[in-house]
């Protein structure tokens, strides 16, 4: 931030929001801690971690953090459980309502509790499971002068039957204060109470905290999720790939943010390709530190390469050995050094060993400071088969080693300019990618320029260059939030579905939702009936027609005559399903269509000849 | 020989019905016209009359609505369709080749088939 400027970011309160911070986190919760700090030394707002696991203190791991460098000393973490143990909970029922209902009696049984402290000793929470060891029957948890704050209740009757789950704030005379019966709601009670109607902009990392932020609705929160890695599930094929399991919800429910902010904009890209676009789609990079200069080309030891990996299936460790293989072949003093653990390390190491590669190929293990490796390196190995922005790759370039890359879903693209900067090869080409390593380990001037441009390229995700597009995300998301739709409970219900007699079809349906607060969104939404190819290639989109608007509702008619079914379908693919897609400002729903009316039932059915049979299905 | 039925359209409604439309050249007037199902397995058949409508000249027009709630076929996964006028039955069919087939999913979705796929 110059001095002479106001703070880069908005006005306002900023928290990120994670579930939980475990011992050893990964990436997405690196880059959170990370990014509070950017903010306030980048942005000029302090921004703190919010978390919701029960866990009594983080004081331990905090000053670990803190001295390594991975989280800024003045970002707060604070924690749902942590917090009510310590706030002021004896007025009495907040809202001036009454009394919460008692909660019923259990006559289930329980197990020998389960005790967890705090870190001077004292008891924070106590759990009860049932017989099974799996379902909790009840949750205490005490404050410092080991009164009860809060109970996480779950009663079953004599014959076992679930009566709900009740969970209850308590004053210091036990008193019930509030009462609620989802945890979702207890934790979005904590996010109002905390944020007190101020300005505020959450940024969520976390799946599972998406999915208590999602539902929250208050005009003074701006809420953004990260979309940490691909949003198809095992990084496939971002046409035909299922979601992503964790993050489905988020995609489904994409109305209810202000902001999708994916890492890479090949991401947002193949995203928009196969659901459309929405207001409330960005790209922002993980921001990732780079050497203050560029690192001297002498002390790269001209045959080395590093590789800043876990070892594990998804990084595809195997073709980097094959790739050195080839190297090997041409350049016998070629080595490639590999930093990192994970499951795979044994049966890695028996096929190097096996390759006769024990000496071009090494496992280093974890190094505390790995991406210093990059520094005394020709090149750099990238062979994942799917990544959601690979910081590798950014280590490598911020430190001035020239990467050779898979072309792989997501990153390389992002940040690699083939021939530039590093080199960019198909996934799987090992031959290209070995020439590419013989050519930087050969060619000086070549290796010498592509670090340079390497480094220079790689200001582009400085923390301040990041946190100025957060800011432009957070300023853009706050000007359209008077504009967002409300939409909750959109659905579709077809009530017609019509073949027609040359081949295509027709469907006319309802698109209804509950109408509440914004803009009427009956004015503002539009549909595409969408025709997936199974196998390959991005779907058609065909404009569908909106034949009655009425608040909460739409009718929709849509269709594609049997040429427009199959256009430009390429011949791999044998099969073609039919979506719904809703779109307009920032909704993006896409709905599976089926058949009218009761289900199981008969289906109209072509055979293989053209004739007209019905199918129970 | 039955009149020759073209299948215009096949609707599927919320409320379970499958109406049958299109035209034929002509419908005698002995025996009314209507779709008749037959079971693929158990050769089951029920018919259900056709509602006519002749115009001055030209081909008539000819609808079906078929409850489908009502189908007694337990035991059968398939049904066809059978067009019958006079003494003839006629199967319905689509009258131009379809490249495209539609099909109900295992998860009762809508997709199609390539044609020899």
């Amino acid at each position: 931030m110059a001095a002479d400027q106001g703070p880069m970011l908005p006005a306002g309160r900023y928290f990120m929001v994670l579930w939980g911070i475990s011992e050893s986190f990964g990436g997405m919760t690196t880059m959170s801690l990370h990014r509070a700090g950017a903010f306030r030394q980048h942005g000029g707002r302090t921004a703190a971690v919010l978390t919701f696991e029960s866990k009594p203190s983080y004081e331990t791991l905090l000053e670990r953090l803190r001295s390594q460098g991975k989280i800024d000393p003045a970002v707060e973490v604070l924690n749902i459980f942590q917090y009510y143990r310590s706030a002021a909970s004896d007025g009495g029922a907040p809202d001036g309502g009454s009394v919460p209902a008692p909660v019923p009696a259990d006559a289930g049984t329980t197990g020998v509790p389960e005790v967890v402290f705090d870190p001077e000793g004292r008891v924070f929470m106590r759990t009860l499971m049932r017989p099974d060891g799996e379902t909790m029957a009840l949750r205490v948890y005490y404050r410092q002068d080991g009164t009860e704050y809060f109970r996480d209740e779950s009663p079953v009757d004599a014959a076992g039957r679930t009566l709900g789950r009740y969970l209850t704030l308590l004053d210091r005379a036990g008193r019930p204060v509030r009462r609620w019966r989802k945890a979702g709601d207890f934790y979005r009670h904590w996010l109002l109470e905390l944020t007190a109607a101020e300005q505020t902009v959450l940024v969520v990392d976390s799946a599972v905290a998406a999915g208590v932020v999602g539902p929250l609705q208050a005009e003074h929160l701006l809420k953004l999720v990260v979309v940490h890695n691909s949003h198809i599930a095992a990084g496939g094929d971002p046409f035909q790939g299922k979601l992503a399991g964790t993050r489905k919800g988020i995609f489904e429910g994409s109305w209810a943010w202000d902001g999708l902010v994916f890492l890479t904009r090949r991401q947002q890209a193949d995203y928009e390709q196969r659901f459309g676009a929405a207001n409330n789609l960005f790209t922002v990079s993980n921001p990732k530190a780079r050497t203050a200069a560029l690192p001297p080309f002498e002390a790269r030891h001209p045959n080395r390469g590093v590789m800043a990996a876990r070892l594990e299936p998804q990084k595809n460790l195997a073709e980097a050995v094959a790739i050195m293989a080839l190297v090997s072949r041409r350049l016998p003093d070629a080595v490639l050094d590999i930093y990192g653990t994970g499951s795979q390390r044994e049966a890695l190491q028996e096929m190097i060993d096996d390759a006769g590669l024990a000496g071009v190929v090494r496992l280093r293990g974890h190094a505390p400071n790995a991406a210093a490796e990059f520094e005394t390196a020709r090149f750099s190995l990238l062979t994942s088969r799917f990544e959601g922005q690979p910081l590798a790759l950014m280590e490598s370039l911020g430190r001035g080693c020239p990467p050779v890359a898979y072309n792989i879903r997501y990153g390389p693209d992002d940040v690699v300019e083939n021939g530039r900067n590093g080199f960019l090869v198909a996934a799987g080409d090992q031959e290209a990618a070995a020439d590419r390593v013989v050519r930087l380990c050969t060619d000086d001037q070549l290796a010498r320029s592509l670090g340079q441009a390497a480094w220079v390229s790689s200001g582009r995700f400085s923390d301040a260059a990041v946190t100025a597009q957060w800011a432009r995300v957070v300023e853009q998301a706050w000007l359209q939030a008077p504009e967002r739709l409300a939409v909750p409970g959109l659905d579709f219900t077809l009530a017609e579905l019509s073949f027609e007699a040359d081949g295509g079809f027709r469907i006319l349906g309802d698109l209804t939702w509950q109408p509440g607060s914004g803009p009427p969104a009956e004015q503002y939404l539009e549909a595409n009936l969408v025709i997936g190819r199974r196998t390959s290639g991005p779907p058609e989109f065909l404009s569908a027609q909106v034949v009655q608007r009425q608040p909460g509702g739409l009718r929709i008619s849509a269709g594609a005559d049997g040429g427009q079914l199959g256009y430009a379908v390429s011949m791999d693919n044998h099969e073609l399903d039919i979506f719904l897609q809703v779109h307009g400002r920032n909704v993006l729903r896409t709905f599976r269509i089926g058949f009218p009316g009761p289900a199981p039932s008969w289906r109209p059915y072509a055979t293989i000849h053209g004739s007209l049979s019905l199918k129970h299905a | 020989m039955a009149a020759g039925f073209k299948l215009s359209r096949v609707s599927l409604r919320a409320d379970g019905s499958l109406d049958v439309s299109g035209t034929a050249a002509a419908v005698p007037d002995s025996r009314p016209a209507g779709f008749l199902l037959v079971g693929r397995q158990s050769g089951q058949e029920r018919r259900y009359p056709a509602a006519v409508v002749t115009g001055p000249a030209g081909p008539v027009e000819i609808s079906c609505v078929i409850p489908l709630a009502d189908l007694p076929y337990p035991a059968e996964d398939l049904v066809d369709l059978y067009f019958v006028s006079g003494p003839d039955r006629l199967r319905v069919g689509w009258q131009q080749v379809l490249q495209w087939l539609p099909y109900p999913t295992k998860f009762g979705n809508l997709s199609f088939k390539r044609k020899g796929a």
